[in-house]
C-alpha cells in the first residue's frame, strides 16, 4: 500500500477526534496528533482501535505508545502489514 | 516532582467511548480492570484511574521525552501509582462536572500541593494572575509552568491540565 493511499486511510479515521478541520485537510507525514491536531490521549486509543479494525492488525503497547505522528504511524501499520503477510 | 490532571466529565462522556470492545485493555492493566468491574460506578473509576495515569506522567515527564504509555502506569485504589520502579502518590477530588487528580513522588510532596480550578481560556497566565494577586503563574525557559509567591519571592513547581471547560492549575507550596 503506499503512503498516499495510507494518508487518506488515516484522515478519514482521524476525523471525528478532531475539531482542527484546517490542519487535518493539509495533513503530511510531519501532522503531530497532540500537536497539530489537537487530539486528546483518550481518543488517540480510540485511533488506534479504529487502526487496528481497518487494517486488520494487532499494535502493541509499546508501538502505540509510538504512534504520536503520522510518519510513526504509517511506520508501524507497514511493519505490522508485513509481519501478517510473512 | 508533581504532576496534575483534570477531566471535564460531560466532555470524556461526550468524546470517549471506554465502553467499546477492546478499549479498557488498551489502558488498564489486568489487576486494574478487576478494580474497575468490581467498582460500583465504572464511569469514575475508569477516569479517575485515567486522570491518575495522567498525573502521574506529567510528574515524571517534566525532565524526559516520555512517550505516554498507559498499561506501565499501575493505578491502586488508595491513590499510588507504580510506574516502572517509581511509585507516585495521588489524590483524587471530583464533583458532578469534573474530576482532578495531582501526583507527587512521595507522600510529603502531595500534602503540600495546592490547587487552584479556573475557566479553561487560551489566556489563562493573565486570568489565573489577576484572580490572585499574591501569586504569579508564568513559563520558565523551558516552557514548564513556574508560579512565583510575591511575598518571599520563592519558585515553585507547577503543573497545568486543561479539558473541555476547566483548567486546573497545582503547584507544591513547601513552606
Amino acid at each position: 500500500m503506499n503512503n498516499e493511499k495510507m494518508i487518506n486511510d488515516l484522515k478519514e479515521i482521524i476525523t471525528p477526534y478532531t475539531e482542527n478541520k484546517e490542519a487535518l485537510n493539509s495533513i503530511t507525514e510531519q501532522t503531530d496528533f497532540l500537536v497539530d491536531l489537537k487530539i486528546n490521549s483518550a481518543n488517540l486509543v480510540d485511533i488506534i482501535l479504529d487502526i487496528e479494525e481497518k487494517f486488520n492488525i494487532e499494535i502493541d503497547n509499546d508501538s502505540m505508545a509510538k504512534m504520536l505522528n503520522v510518519k510513526a504511524t504509517i511506520a508501524i501499520i507497514q511493519e505490522k502489514l508485513a509481519a501478517n503477510a510473512g | 516532582m508533581i504532576g496534575n490532571d483534570i477531566v471535564d466529565l460531560a466532555k470524556a462522556a461526550k468524546d470517549s467511548n471506554w465502553k467499546r470492545k477492546g478499549y479498557l485493555k488498551k489502558v488498564f492493566t489486568l489487576g486494574e480492570q478487576e478494580l474497575i468491574f468490581s467498582s460500583k460506578d465504572l464511569n469514575v473509576i475508569v477516569w479517575q484511574f485515567w486522570s491518575m495515569k495522567e498525573a502521574a506522567y506529567k510528574a515524571i515527564g517534566r525532565n524526559t521525552n516520555l512517550l505516554f504509555n498507559p498499561l506501565l502506569f499501575n493505578c491502586a485504589l488508595n491513590g499510588e501509582v507504580d510506574y516502572m520502579e517509581e511509585r507516585f502518590y495521588s489524590k483524587t477530588v471530583m464533583d458532578s462536572t469534573n474530576l482532578h487528580t495531582v501526583a507527587a513522588n512521595s507522600q510529603q510532596y502531595l500534602d503540600k500541593i495546592c490547587t487552584h480550578l479556573l475557566p479553561n481560556t487560551t489566556d489563562y497566565l493573565s486570568a489565573f494572575n489577576l484572580k490572585h494577586c499574591d501569586l504569579e503563574l508564568k513559563k520558565d525557559k523551558n516552557g514548564l509552568p513556574l508560579l512565583l509567591t510575591k511575598q518571599d519571592g520563592l519558585k515553585h513547581l507547577a503543573s497545568v491540565s486543561h479539558h473541555g471547560h476547566y483548567l486546573a492549575v497545582a503547584y507544591l507550596n513547601c513552606s
